[in-house]
């Protein structure tokens, strides 16, 4: 089958996203938690084999690889009505069961340490595809194991399959809480250079700008992760709704990126969603038009990404996927695309086209949604590297006090030196340099002051 | 006038035996009578005369009976009341005796008496001791009428006494016309009998056979040839010239007369009364054959003779009171000919049944004109009014009128009927007749001509009938308007476009100015395409093997079935009983209905069973092919059948009366036809759309084309795509087999039936080179032409194609971004890599009807169009500097190139971002096209289906649908220009 991806999830976080989004698609493709396919989805003419294959006994069962330091969460998963969905072979706990205890470099050291166990099963998944087009890893880049595993096994992915896509869906710290793990910076300043260096894209998801949504717009007064994670399930499922619904166009994950991504460390995108409701907010069915949805896409509350609202930055859009399911008139695309241009709603690079690109995407027939139309924003914009900044903030004055670093040197990364914290910070300066010159016209003679790190 | 002969005959024999003459053999006495004598041609026209004009032979009874009542009364009045006494009783006797009785029919008493009335010269005068004589004696004549007697021995002695020559014949008439008044009498009987009825002076020959004197002798000869002459009625037209009219003294009735005299032509002219030539006229209109004052010329047309005047007229007042019918009696006589050479069908050549119809419409027509004429002579024999030629003339104009009308509708109907074929005769017959009835202005004339529109339409409309019935179009003689191409198989692929033709010769189209095609194409036309539309979905549901209507559940079944026969039988009647009631609403109907339906359903019964039943008098004239199996037997019953049968119809035709001018024909045709006919084809266009729908898939096949050519199964044909390209880019050939077999894989996933349909095929590649070099000099020299406009295909293809192509070039290179645009123009599809790839589908029958040969080569443009677009994206996508093969040989010779373009890193900076443009503007032509143009096909496909419109509908709107995808990919040369053309030629520019 063409376009398999594989999905890993690492870590505490990367689980639950992961777990919301194979309940999201089992909802959407009519399997069951068993894997079974339901009654009523046999005629279904979705693409289940690019996220299931198919065992012998009819059980559709999810391409996925579920791992962990720490057995909780992947217990919890096994403890669900979902725990025959997975395969059990794909499902690794690290046996000393302590997790990465929320250091960059633990986990990234444990993922030496597990590689071979590892990378059995990602290349047992890997041979079970016909044609592979790539990794989707759901992970956080500020806890342990998803930061610290994650970026070990994007720098072996890439190693081991360099033709094949890594997109990652990494879940950036929020901001409001940032006492949970205080050596966030580190962790996030060292997954973000795996992120640039070793990812083909990155879905930016943003937990400052997902909880605040869930208050502000979706009036949770005290949002849980569960109804964080059904968001971004959500995001995650729309993004690979174009794959699942095969139709004219978006039919594979690298023509879905690669218009997003002019060069290739400028790949991180954010998302934006639209409508907002929660599942008890019942509202009657909306007529939405294209142009609607395109509109509200744009605007900055429906961002998933915690970017300051300075309107007088240089920052713009470098280009944008708006994937937009149910009824849509597909002559309208074309329409509200000029008005968008005509009114110029969207800033976009000097030096480049106003990409705009429009998927349009089938919805699961087998799930109610209030909403006629909805929409799902993936965007590359220059304001991403805010987030970069505040990271690089955080880590400076952090490290400027050298606190919290005795954890770090503890692992053989960081006894000699730290050497590879600088390095990171150069990596992600350079990563907001880029972003920060792509905003001017001069970025097409970028690459001659620069200096070339990349050869 | 056919028993002439026969008549002639029975004339001459009537002489022979009752003058006992005998035909004169060889040595025979003279007194054996030799036909051709004198006196023989003397009491013929004595006889013919008292036959033909006295009509005895065609007697009114009541006429005879008052004619004797005023004869008894006379003699009453002369006093001579024993005399009229005798007479009624004698009169009744006879009348009453049983050798009538047993005879009826023949009417014989009435005719011998109104001869003996007849023969009686002014009876009153009679003296009455003769009278006496007779007495007893009719009684006994009549009694013994059968007896036989030998007359010819009893005249023969009676006559011994006289052979005096040209007198004794005039004897022998006297006694002959007594004699052929009392058939059968014994002679005493035939004495009383003479006295009764002779004229004095004939009873003075017979009773005085003493001596008389030469001078006597003389006299009576005289007076007996002027008797015979003043008795003897010459047929004017005879080889004889008449006696001149006894005309009055009346200047006015002598005008020719004295027109003569002063002319010094006397005796040149004949002269006619104006009864002879109103009566004259009588007939040769009832039969348009040459006669005595209607001749026919060299040219074979009919003028009036020379010299022949009334009486009472200058003879140039006379030719130019009666000129004014000789054209009439051309057509007259051209439509009789017609109307008996069309009268019964025949099988060789087979006469259209149109034209059989349109002359039985004629005759239909003629007959009245006949009936009027002998109402007319019936007037003018009774002479119980005055008429005059004028008052015939009146009588005459309108329909003379009518005629002319209908001669000249007759004439462009039917002037090709010979060379021409039977479908076009009929369908010029039948838009003549249209056009006649569209152009007459009177309202007679419409109805006239409208009866006969529909008296021809009947066989069209009874193919119709049968059609959409039964579904076969039975059109043995080739007439109806469409035609069953035979060529043509059902499962042909051309079947629904080229199954049933509308033959029409285009020459004769563009000659006529007016064309009488055109007319009749008015009315049908939109009557043609649902006819075919249900013969074609008759057709197709036969073959599938579905019935055409559903059945529907016993109990309803008999009425619904019941009232789909009254529905069916009735086409023709419905149509004409519509154009009736339009015409001129009438109550009348109600009372013929019920014997129509009944009829109907008796038709409709046997018609459904479709057996035996074939035979039953009803279906006979709505067969033609029975017509052509009973050829033999049928033309006799035909005549039976007929009055019986059609009449039916027919009658209702004809009561169908004057057509106002407002009411259009060609709308009152349609009107009615429409519904029946579209409501037919609705509900088999229903049927049928309904069965290919869901038994044979028809939009699923539609939809699998859709999903491989369009690639809207974007995922299999990502897989096909992803698969060609691998293989092209790693330079390893392409071949249709095993494409195909790839692709078949593929769309095994999605369509694991229908995979087994599709096939690539691979144009060979050096074919390809020559060809597109050559294209390459016309798509440059047209490149000159700047901004033509057909190119506008060739212009997404070179930008996008080019495109993928230069940049591969770079980026083996690795060279810098600048491509040069001018070469890129110039190149074409095949040489970016590109193989000609067509992907066949054999759509199964039926699926063919709507993915023909045709469609599916458009298909496959706009399949290599897309292809070329996936090509690109698809290029630009993957393209990954770092992997290309020449990426090593880059860096280390980055020291050589360092000073001219600048750092290596800012070089493939700038490609990346070269990259970024292309593939964004590739991605955006992808997007345009996806989205304003092959998405909507899709909707608007799935609309059409989901709508489920006749399949005509749906042939023609799918290819409507393609053809605006090929115009929308800009692979059309229409003239529209579409916004994207002008931003991409911009964008040459």
């Amino acid at each position: 089958m063409p376009c398999e991806i594989i999905t890993l999830q690492l870590g505490q976080c990367g689980n639950q996203i992961g777990f919301e989004f194979w309940k999201k698609l089992c909802s959407e493709h009519g399997i069951s938690p068993e894997g079974t396919l339901e009654d009523y989805a046999t005629e279904g003419t979705d693409r289940k084999d690019v996220f299931f294959y198919q065992a012998d006994d009819e059980h559709y069962i999810p391409r996925s690889v579920l791992l962990d330091l720490e057995p909780r969460v992947i217990h919890s998963i096994m403890n669900s009505p979902y725990a025959k969905l997975y395969n059990p072979e794909n499902i690794y706990i690290s046996k000393q069961g302590g997790g990465a205890g929320n250091n960059w470099a633990a986990g990234y050291s444990q993922g030496e340490r597990i590689y071979d166990e590892v990378f059995d099963i990602i290349d047992r998944e890997a041979d079970g595809s016909d044609s592979l087009e790539g990794f989707v890893l759901c992970h956080s880049i500020a806890g342990g194991t998803g930061s610290g595993l994650g970026s070990y096994i994007l720098e072996r992915l890439n190693d081991r399959f360099p033709k094949k896509l890594v997109q990652t869906y990494s879940v950036f710290p929020n901001q409001d809480e940032i006492s949970d793990v205080v050596v966030q910076p580190y962790n996030s300043l060292l997954t973000l250079r795996r992120l640039t260096q070793s990812a083909d894209c990155v879905v930016v998801l943003d937990n400052t700008a997902l909880n605040r949504i869930a208050t502000d717009r979706l009036h949770l007064s005290n949002p849980s992760f569960s109804q964080i994670n059904s968001l971004v399930s959500n995001i995650m499922s729309v993004s690979t709704a174009t794959l699942r619904y095969p139709s004219y166009m978006n039919n594979d994950l690298i023509g879905l990126i690669a218009p997003l991504i002019p060069t290739p460390r400028l790949h991180f995108l954010m998302t934006g969603y639209t409508p907002l409701t929660t599942d008890q907010e019942v509202a009657s069915v909306r007529k939405t038009t294209v142009l609607d949805v395109m509109r509200r896409l744009l605007q900055p509350k429906n961002m998933m990404v915690s970017t300051p609202l300075d309107r007088n930055t240089q920052h713009c859009y470098i280009s944008i996927l708006n994937i937009i399911q149910g009824e849509v008139d597909p002559t309208q695309v074309h329409k509200s695309l000029q008005r968008i241009r005509e009114r110029k709603m969207a800033q976009f690079i000097p030096w480049g086209p106003a990409s705009i690109q429009v998927a349009l995407s089938k919805k699961s027939p087998y799930i109610q949604s209030a909403h006629r139309v909805s929409g799902l924003m993936l965007a590359n914009h220059t304001n991403i590297s805010a987030l970069f900044e505040r990271t690089l903030k955080q880590y400076d004055k952090l490290r400027k006090r050298e606190a919290f670093l005795e954890q770090f040197r503890k692992e053989n990364m960081f006894t000699e030196n730290l050497d590879e914290l600088d390095a990171s910070r150069e990596v992600v300066q350079q990563l907001v340099d880029e972003y920060v010159a792509a905003t001017t016209p001069d970025y097409l003679s970028w690459g001659l002051t620069q200096a070339s790190t990349e050869s | 006038m056919a028993g002439q002969g026969k008549f002639d005959a029975l004339t001459k024999e009537l002489i022979t035996h009752v003058l006992g003459f005998q035909l004169r053999k060889e040595g025979q006495p003279a007194q054996y009578f030799k036909e051709g004598e004198e006196n023989f041609v003397r009491s013929e026209q004595f006889v013919l005369s008292n036959l033909l004009y006295h009509h005895c032979l065609a007697v009114n009874s009541h006429a005879v009976r008052r004619s004797v009542e005023g004869l008894a009364l006379k003699f009453t009045i002369h006093g001579q009341h024993h005399r009229a006494q005798q007479l009624t009783s004698l009169t009744s006797n006879f009348l009453a005796s049983p050798l009538f009785q047993d005879h009826f029919q023949t009417d014989v008493e009435w005719s011998l008496l109104s001869l003996l009335l007849h023969l009686s010269n002014s009876p009153t005068q009679v003296p009455l001791q003769e009278i006496q004589k007779v007495a007893a004696s009719p009684e006994n004549t009549e009694d013994e009428l059968q007896e036989q007697i030998d007359w010819a021995v009893y005249l023969r002695n009676g006559e011994t006494k006289y052979v005096l020559g040209p007198e004794e014949p005039l004897s022998d008439w006297s006694v002959d016309s007594d004699c052929s008044d009392n058939e059968g009498n014994d002679a005493t009987q035939l004495q009383a009998c003479l006295v009764k009825n002779l004229p004095p002076y004939n009873v003075e020959i017979v009773c005085s056979s003493k001596q008389p004197t030469t001078r006597e002798l003389l006299e009576q000869v005289h007076r007996a040839k002027s008797w015979l002459s003043a008795k003897t009625h010459l047929q004017y037209w005879g080889p004889k010239r008449p006696q001149q009219l006894p005309l009055s003294d009346h200047p006015v009735a002598n005008v020719l007369k004295l027109w003569e005299e002063e002319q010094g032509l006397r005796g040149l002219y004949q002269h006619l009364t104006e009864w002879e030539v109103m009566r004259e006229v009588l007939w040769v209109l009832l039969c348009p054959v040459p006669s005595h004052i209607f001749i026919l010329n060299k040219k074979g047309s009919f003028t009036l003779k020379q010299n022949i005047s009334l009486g009472s007229l200058t003879p140039g007042a006379t030719s130019s009171l009666l000129e004014y019918l000789c054209e009439p009696l051309n057509q007259l006589h051209i439509l009789d000919v017609f109307m008996h050479k069309y009268e019964f069908p025949s099988m060789d050549p087979p006469k259209p049944a149109t034209i059989l119809a349109y002359a039985a419409g004629l005759q239909l027509w003629r007959h009245r004109f006949q009936s009027t004429l002998v109402t007319l002579e019936d007037r003018v024999k009774k002479q119980e009014s005055t008429c005059t030629l004028l008052w015939l003339e009146g009588e005459l104009r309108p329909w003379l009128r009518t005629l002319a009308s209908i001669f000249a509708v007759h004439s462009t109907a039917t002037t090709t009927i010979l060379e021409k074929s039977p479908r076009y005769t009929a369908v010029r017959l039948l838009g003549t007749l249209c056009e006649g009835v569209e152009s007459a202005s009177d309202s007679g004339i419409r109805g006239v001509l409208l009866r006969l529109l529909l008296h021809s339409l009947r066989h069209y409309l009874s193919i119709i009938h049968s059609w959409l019935l039964h579904g076969t179009l039975v059109d043995h003689a080739q007439e109806f308007i469409i035609q069953r191409d035979e060529s043509v198989k059902a499962n042909d692929e051309r079947f629904w476009g080229e199954a049933f033709t509308v033959s029409l010769q285009k020459d004769e189209q563009s000659s006529d100015a007016k064309d009488p095609m055109k007319t009749i194409l008015r009315f049908l036309s939109p009557l043609v395409v649902a006819l075919t539309t249900v013969g074609k979905s008759r057709e197709l549901l036969a073959i599938l093997d579905v019935q055409p209507l559903p059945k529907q559940s016993n109990p309803c079944n008999l009425s619904r079935l019941k009232a789909e026969t009254e529905q069916e039988q009735s086409l023709e009647e419905v149509v004409i009983k519509f154009v009736k009631k339009t015409v001129r609403a009438t109550s009348s109907g109600d009372i013929e209905e019920e014997v129509h339906a009944s009829n109907n359903e008796e038709d409709a019964d046997s018609v459904l069973t479709e057996g035996n039943s074939h035979l039953t008098l009803g279906c006979k004239q709505e067969d033609p092919l029975l017509i052509a199996a009973f050829t033999d037997t049928y033309q006799e019953s035909h005549h039976f059948a007929t009055p019986a049968t059609v009449d039916s119809i027919t009658s209702l035709i004809e009561e169908i009366s004057d057509v106002p001018r407002a009411i259009s024909v060609v709308s009152l045709l349609t009107s009615a036809l429409c519904p029946l006919v579209k409501k037919q084809q609705d509900i088999l266009s229903a049927r049928l759309i309904s069965v290919l729908i869901e038994k044979n898939r028809l939009d699923r096949h539609c939809q699998a084309v859709r999903s491989v050519l369009l690639m809207e199964a974007g995922d299999i044909m990502h897989e096909f795509y992803s698969h060609l390209f691998a293989k092209l880019e790693s330079g390893d050939g392409v071949d249709s087999i095993s494409l195909t077999l790839h692709l078949q894989y593929c769309i095994a996933r999605l369509y694991p039936d229908l995979a087994q349909f599709f096939s690539v095929s691979v144009t060979p590649q050096d074919l390809q080179d020559t060809r597109t070099g050559k294209d390459i000099i016309e798509e440059n020299e047209r490149a000159v032409g700047s901004d033509d406009r057909s190119d506008g295909m060739l212009v997404i293809e070179e930008m996008t194609g080019s495109c993928a192509k230069t940049v591969m070039v770079d980026a083996d290179r690795g060279c810098t971004s600048h491509h040069n645009n001018e070469t890129a123009l110039s190149m074409p599809l095949a040489r970016v890599g590109l193989p000609d790839i067509t992907i066949q589908y054999q759509a199964p029958w039926p699926a063919n009807l709507l993915l023909t040969e045709a469609i599916m080569k458009k298909f496959n443009m706009l399949f290599r169009f897309n292809l070329s677009l996936k090509r690109v994206t698809n290029g630009l996508e993957r393209l990954k500097f770092r992997d290309l093969a020449s990426w090593q040989a880059v860096i280390r010779s980055e020291r050589n190139t360092e000073e001219s373009g600048g750092p290596l890193q800012s070089r493939l900076h700038r490609l990346q971002l070269l990259r970024q443009w292309l593939l964004c503007f590739s991605r955006e032509l992808h997007d345009h096209f996806a989205n304003t143009v092959f998405l909507p096909y899709h909707h608007a496909v799935e609309k059409l289906f989901a709508s489920r419109p006749a399949l005509t509908t749906i042939i023609a709107e799918h290819e409507t649908l393609v053809n605006k995808l090929i115009t929308e990919c800009l692979m059309s040369s229409s003239e529209k220009i579409l916004p994207l053309q002008i931003v991409l030629n911009k964008w040459r520019a």
